[in-house]
């Protein structure tokens, strides 16, 4: 386990003071955090707390209003910055699953590999063949998304930025839309994922989940982070008061 | 006694008439010869039948044949054959032969005669060799020329008293206009009984004259390939033009967002009707000439173009942003997220309206036969013109529902396969549920 504090390598991401506001919303006020490659964080935290935004703003769907990351030595809120190189190598995973209703699950995971990553048609429907495979959907290539329950079809969204060999997956609260028969299958993949040493940022409500797999649990609560530290820190020893009875509530 | 008497007498006043009769005909028979021809024809014609032009003769149409030939004095005309032309059919039992007389030939005699038909030889066996001059004039009724027209030639040949067969020469052709099968479909149906009876009723003869109904069909076909012609390139054209649109109102730079708005909300905004004399008049006159059936397909996607661009923008929209984000986030630039993710998917959503506008633009066409483009309504509107009769309307308003009743019928299929979100039909479906099984018994 990675230990935040020891003067490893240079962090593969890095966020410095970072605010973002909608309008007259302050919704981070100012987050600093390294994220330290192969390392998984797991960022709990009540509803508007701005985890999902955090996220968000590191791979640049949100553009973030004041503060600085820096992904592999570069900062990305540079101007100028090629953002789609960016997220080439950051796979993002949605709440709401986002595949292309209009393809197969083949293609939903071939489509941004071939103009994208320019790779051939070939190659593209090999490394979807195996990425699906991977999160146990290798029959189902030819599926359209609507044809999928809603834990498969997050499983094709994890195999569609898997295939694109990110650096970093960030994980949006993958499980929150799903029924809780279909959540497991989901996690497995996750779990899967950060035992192969993929470097992962999870905003989720899976306490288990954290508590199982998290190399670190940050705890966040109106715009700020509030806690951080080793699961086993902040679930069965909380500094804040806040973060026990968030835990306390949730579990 | 008496009798017995004076029979002899008689018969010598017999045998003397005999011979003088004898004598003059040998005679004439003599004399005949040196004649130029002792029968020649003064007309034969056809009665003009076309009710587009009184001097036509039209084949597949009732007409007559008109023979008329000069009879010398004394000539004593036996038998005369008329040759009617071949494929043409005509009626014997109402004949009309006569012989005019007369220095004014103002004199009707009726020429008695036994008819006999071969083929189509009329011959006549008359009971008296016509021995009177004047000019023998005969009637043929009922005669339908061939469908396909041409110049039809009349023959005739004659018998004298004497035995001698002649030939009347330089009988003029009759010539006969083809016409085509549903003009000749037409002139039959106007025959029948049943048609009459329709016709009779003044609505269904004003709406639905059988007749007019077969001839304008193949005339407003014409128009119809023009419709479907103008409407064939102006949708496809219209989708780019739309396109193009549709992102410019869709774009974050004013300028472009300002230019497409205002072109849409004056296309929009302004009739059809006016937008096509503007481009019909007003190009002309600033010299730019531009044929007609191009200037109607451009005037067509421009405006077409302006509707589809608010559908096509609707369709964007209704795609949810994290089509965009899930695109964006695996590296897609804003061009490769438009084209391979979002318009896709737009297509699906805007088939229905898109078959609604296409609908639209195929009956909008008919506001080009204002300025003279030869399309459905132009062609209809001609037949209207030379028969008064509203039934090439009624076949144009066919030629529309044609394409528009089944478009109708997909359009609404459509819409419910969308509103339903139907699936593909699979025949794993049943294994996709033990598989969601499979995966809640795990849970």
């Amino acid at each position: 386990m990675p230990n935040p504090t020891s003067a490893s390598a240079e962090p593969i991401l890095r966020i410095e003071d970072l605010h973002k506001s909608f309008g007259e919303t302050d919704v981070l006020k100012g987050i600093s955090l390294d994220i330290e490659k192969g390392e998984v964080v797991v960022v709990l935290g009540p509803s508007g707390s701005g985890k999902s935004t955090m996220l968000r703003c590191l791979n640049l769907l949100e553009k973030p209003t004041a503060g600085k990351i820096f992904f592999e030595g570069e900062e990305i809120t540079a101007p100028k910055v090629n953002i789609n190189s960016v997220r080439e190598r950051m796979g993002m995973v949605f709440q709401q699953f986002n595949l292309f209703p209009h393809l197969d699950a083949l293609h939903n995971v071939m489509l941004a590999q071939q103009k994208v990553l320019k790779r051939s048609k070939a190659e593209a429907a090999e490394v979807a063949r195996v990425q699906l495979e991977r999160v146990g959907l290798g029959d189902r290539c030819d599926y359209f998304p609507g044809e999928l329950s809603g834990g498969q079809q997050q499983r094709v969204a994890i195999a569609r930025a898997l295939a694109m060999d990110p650096h970093v997956m960030l994980f949006d609260e993958a499980t929150s839309a799903l029924d809780p028969e279909l959540v497991r299958g989901v996690l497995d993949v996750m779990r899967e994922l950060a035992q192969q040493g993929m470097t992962m940022v999870v905003v989720t409500h899976e306490m288990g989940f954290a508590r199982d797999v998290a190399d670190r649990v940050i705890f966040m609560e109106g715009g700020h982070i509030v806690e951080q530290g080793t699961p086993e820190q902040v679930f069965e020893h909380p500094k804040s008061d806040r973060t026990r009875a968030f835990i306390g509530e949730v579990s | 006694m008496r009798t017995a008497h004076v029979r002899p007498a008689r018969r010598a006043t017999a045998a003397l008439v005999a011979l003088a009769l004898c004598l003059t005909a040998c005679l004439a028979g003599m004399v005949a010869p040196r004649q130029a021809s002792a029968m020649d024809v003064v007309r034969c014609t056809g009665r003009p039948n076309s009710s587009d032009d009184k001097t036509v003769i039209q084949g597949a149409t009732q007409s007559r044949i008109t023979f008329e030939a000069t009879v010398e004095e004394g000539e004593g005309v036996s038998v005369l054959t008329l040759t009617i032309p071949q494929d043409t059919t005509f009626e014997t039992d109402d004949l009309a032969v006569t012989l005019l007389s007369g220095t004014d030939l103002m004199t009707r005699n009726e020429v008695s005669y036994d008819l006999e038909v071969v083929g189509q030889n009329l011959v006549f066996n008359f009971d008296e060799p016509l021995a009177q001059a004047g000019h023998l004039n005969i009637i043929v009724y009922g005669v339908y020329f061939p469908q396909a027209g041409g110049d039809m030639q009349v023959e005739a040949t004659y018998r004298l008293a004497s035995g001698d067969e002649h030939d009347i020469e330089g009988i003029p052709v009759i010539p006969v206009q083809g016409i085509s099968g549903t003009e000749a479909l037409s002139q039959w149906l106007e025959q029948q009984p049943w048609v009459q009876a329709w016709n009779a009723n003044r609505f269904l003869h004003l709406f639905f004259d059988p007749t007019i109904l077969v001839t304008s069909f193949p005339v407003v076909l014409n128009g119809f390939f023009m419709s479907v012609a103008i409407v064939a390139l102006s949708f496809p054209l219209a989708i780019p033009v739309a396109l193009v649109l549709a992102l410019m109102r869709l774009s974050k730079f004013v300028v472009w967002r300002g230019i497409a708005t205002t072109y849409v909300n004056l296309m929009r905004g302004t009739p059809l009707f006016l937008q096509i004399y503007v481009a019909f008049f007003g190009l002309p006159l600033a010299g730019i000439q531009i044929p007609n059936f191009p200037l109607g397909v451009i005037v067509m996607t421009l405006n077409s173009g302006a509707y589809m661009c608010e559908i096509f923008r609707a369709g964007i929209l209704s795609i949810s942003k994290g089509q965009t984000e899930a695109a964006r986030s695996l590296g897609m630039n804003r061009v490769q997220t438009m084209v391979y993710v979002i318009l896709p998917q737009m297509f699906r959503i805007v088939i229905p309206n898109l078959t609604n506008e296409f609908i639209t633009l195929y009956k909008d066409t008919s506001l080009l036969a204002a300025v003279g483009v030869m399309e459905l309504v132009m062609y209809a509107r001609t037949i209207v013109a030379s028969t008064g009769s509203i039934t090439p309307y009624i076949v144009a308003a066919a030629f529309y529902l044609v394409i528009t009743l089944p478009l109708s019928k997909i359009t609404r299929h459509l819409e419910e396969s969308l509103r339903g979100g139907k699936k593909r039909k699979r025949a794993s479906t049943a294994e996709k549920g033990a598989d969601a099984q499979k995966e809640a018994a795990h849970a």
